[in-house]
């Protein structure tokens, strides 16, 4: 006969009573009021709902009237009810897993790695896929605003003169042709914070910076940029970029969504380096998309290096002369030195460019 | 006639509040947290039914001790004076351990990966189980009695309308507001549901408590009146607060005790003025450190100045969640001094810095590991915050229980989902 000490709550009132649980030896149990051994519930056969175990946390037998048992010997209960002949729960197999800690590492594991897999690889694609299903009405609406806001905040009317403008244009127009899917046309602004810079924005608008076509000294050069920008139009890096960052966004609030004494903030760590790191695989695209741009019309690459470099040098002054290599993991383009190596090799460069 | 030894509201000069505290908490038989929080009272009745000249001698003995009182005579009838609670204080303790949390909470997280996150509501229960069972009043947990399946239908709707905003939102923007004017009214609505839902899934010593605001009240309070707050830029957020708060304690009841909040307006307005306070100070802080960035180097966008780029936002962060914590910590400490349901009365010495200190310390930690602090972040908070509460009642016996009804969970999930906070 085996007895488990505890509480009775009647759920009438919130008195409780020191009271034992016993399985009774002609089948079923009782529970009887330790001062003087009154039965304050009988049961012939076994009914009730157990409360899965948890941790120290108290054990709570509930019956169908209302009242329950509560007890903090868990041990006890469960002999109990396995003397009382009562199936193990599934949530048992969960307890099990927590109490063991080799199931706990392997969680612990298995979390760590699917966590990993689908930032590293599954959202990516996710991101991808989505991005490419965008219809050309999203994409032009979505450059409209993007431009709208950049014109507002940092970017200015071009200084151009408009002889260079149509000179440019007329250059750059081999490379706007083409694409029918996407509206590719070159607009110039004062870049003024963003110094010398070019950017590609969704529905194939490349804004150039006037310091930018300050810096080069070939019209080559900026061509060989507008092929590195035409890369993230034609990939829709930006639109990716856009889908990945809320995709990040949501599974990290899903996987942390009982955050209480922790502010969200922390969040944005992993998501911040995450971010920099797909970018800096997109500007490895487009400039793989670049360099394949060049060779194919037989421009020197060393054009993109050259020009590249230059800005490199200019913002480095400007800067003071930071540590381009350290830099390199926290910054969204990869290492300029890095960069410029394929457009370096001549020959060799474009042979491996169509691998 | 009867006299009665009143406390002014204030301890004799040349007398430390921590020093009179002690000797109020062992001559009442209370901890000295309550004493402490007594002390702060205006006017405190602290002992009554005593004769003219038992009064004077109380009264001296009070008055040696730095706490300065009057006598008065009884009032005929039972007066609305706040009275001295009787001996029965009690403590909430929480018991859990942060290593013991985290086995439950990493196996929650596996499995609910592993099933694509419909082990996530039985997850919610098991962990909020933890929590509740852990939490201790006079040696009894709580528990937490939601029904996972309820959950689970309520979370999936949850995400259904998260996903149709996030799309919304981020490519066509007008359709994105539409959709954000619809959750806006839906919130009251989810607000209710939810505190309907936790409430009448909690229980202590098998007395479940109970929510029974409505609908009407519930829109003024969570929509009109923040709305006013906004159109008076922010003159009336305070009192804005404070209709919250009260819907929901007013609301509040554990069987057939219901709660009562007594905290006034300008209780509330000191609290939002101390935090304006500090978050000036924060931008002004921030300024001036962007200033001096600003003139150490010239940044730029495209190759920029890596880690400082990465930092500023997040000190910038930091500084909202002191202030938020400062906020809640005291917002919290006030809504419970001045609740009480029937002879129950509660006291909250949460200190705003050290709450602020323990939510920074765990949002970093956790940050640096990756999430994996978690567990025992949430344990130590939820420690900190505990052992800063008590209540003290005639008896804990002496409650009964009201009629339960079942509640659906899609307010509670949803609100859940969206990171809405609205505890005591």
């Amino acid at each position: 006969m085996s007895r488990v000490l505890g509480h009775w709550l009647d759920g009438q009132s919130s008195a409780r009573v020191a009271a034992a649980l016993v399985s009774r030896p002609e089948g079923g149990l009782r529970v009887e009021r330790l001062e003087d051994g009154l039965a304050l519930l009988t049961q012939d056969k076994f009914q009730a709902q157990v409360s899965p175990r948890l941790g120290s946390t108290p054990r709570h037998i509930r019956f169908p009237q209302g009242a329950q048992f509560v007890s903090e010997d868990n041990q006890g209960v469960d002999e109990l009810l396995s003397a009382l002949g009562r199936p193990r729960p599934w949530m048992a197999l969960v307890q099990a897993l927590e109490a063991h800690k080799g199931y706990v590492a392997l969680s612990l594991a298995a979390v760590l790695l699917i966590i990993f897999v689908a930032v590293r690889y599954g959202m990516p694609l996710a991101a991808r896929e989505v991005a490419s299903r965008l219809s050309p009405e999203v994409m032009r609406q979505t450059e409209e605003q993007i431009l709208a806001v950049l014109d507002k905040t940092v970017l200015s009317p071009t200084q151009l003169p408009p002889q260079v403008q149509a000179r440019l244009q007329n250059h750059f127009r081999p490379a706007l042709l083409g694409n029918p899917l996407y509206n590719l046309r070159v607009l110039f602004r004062k870049g003024g914070d963003l110094g010398p810079n070019a950017l590609a924005l969704p529905a194939g608008a490349v804004v150039f910076t006037d310091e930018m076509v300050n810096l080069a000294q070939h019209d080559d050069e900026l061509l060989a940029v507008l092929a590195h920008e035409i890369g993230h139009v034609v990939h829709r890096h930006s639109l990716r970029m856009l889908v990945q960052n809320s995709l990040l966004a949501l599974m990290a609030l899903a996987v942390t969504g009982d955050v209480s004494g922790t502010s969200n903030v922390f969040l944005g760590a992993p998501v911040v380096l995450t971010e920099l790191y797909y970018s800096r695989e997109f500007e490895r695209q487009a400039d793989l998309h670049a360099l394949r741009f060049l060779c194919a019309r037989g421009i020197k690459t060393s054009r993109f290096a050259d020009l590249l470099i230059r800005v490199s040098a200019e913002v480095d002054k400007k800067r003071g002369g930071g540590d381009q290599k350290w830099g390199s993991y926290f910054s969204s383009h990869p290492g300029t030195a890095e960069r410029v190596l394929p457009f370096q090799a001549g020959a060799s460069g474009c042979a491996n460019a169509f691998n | 006639m009867s006299f009665q030894v009143v406390y002014l509201g204030h301890v004799g000069i040349n007398f430390q509040h921590t020093v009179v505290a002690d000797w109020l908490a062992q001559e009442l038989g209370i901890h000295r947290r309550q004493a402490l929080v007594m002390l702060k009272q205006p006017r405190l009745v602290m002992k009554k039914g005593l004769s003219e000249t038992e009064a004077r001698e109380e009264s001296a003995r009070f008055w040696e001790q730095g706490v300065v009182v009057e006598v008065e005579e009884m009032p005929a009838t039972a007066s609305e004076d706040q009275q001295a609670p009787p001996a029965q204080s009690l403590f909430l303790e929480f018991q859990g351990k942060g290593s013991e949390y985290f086995r439950i909470w990493i196996v929650n997280l596996a499995l609910t990966i592993v099933t694509l996150g419909i082990y996530s509501a039985w997850a919610k229960v098991r962990r909020k189980s933890y929590f509740y069972g852990n939490t201790r009043l006079g040696g009894e947990g709580f528990e937490y009695l939601a029904d996972p399946k309820k959950i689970l239908k309520g979370r999936l709707i949850a995400v259904g309308l998260l996903a149709v905003y996030q799309v919304a939102l981020h490519f066509h923007p007008v359709a994105g507001g539409i959709v954000f004017l619809g959750l806006a009214v839906f919130y009251p609505w989810a607000m209710v549901k939810s505190l309907a839902f936790n409430a009448r899934n909690s229980a202590f010593r098998n007395i479940r408590f109970n929510f029974n605001g409505r609908y009407g009240p519930a829109y003024v309070a969570f929509l009109l009146w923040p709305f006013l707050g906004s159109l008076t830029l922010g003159i009336l957020w305070p009192m804005a607060y404070r209709r919250q708060k009260k819907f929901i304690v007013d609301h509040l009841s554990y069987g057939t005790q219901p709660f009562t909040l007594n905290a006034a307006n300008k209780d509330f307005y000191k609290i939002f003025f101390h935090t304006f306070l500090v978050g000036i100070l924060g931008i002004v802080v921030y300024g001036i450190l962007m200033a001096m960035i600003d003139s150490a180097s010239k940044s730029m966008m495209s190759q920029n100045l890596p880690n400082i780029r990465i930092a500023l936002p997040f000190l910038m962060a930091l500084v909202s969640v002191f202030t938020y914590s400062c906020f809640t910590a005291q917002t919290s400490n006030l809504v419970f001094n001045t609740s009480h349901g029937g002879d129950t009365r509660f006291y909250s010495t949460l200190p705003a810095l050290g709450y602020a200190w323990v939510v920074i310390s765990n949002t970093i930690l956790t940050a640096l590991t990756l999430g994996l602090f978690h567990p025992w972040a949430s344990v130590r908070a939820w420690r900190y915050r505990m052992s800063h509460l008590s209540l003290s009642t005639p008896s804990l016996d002496a409650f009964v229980s009201a009629q339960a009804e079942q509640v659906s969970a899609l307010g509670s999930e949803t609100t859940d989902i969206m990171g809405f906070d609205f505890g005591l």
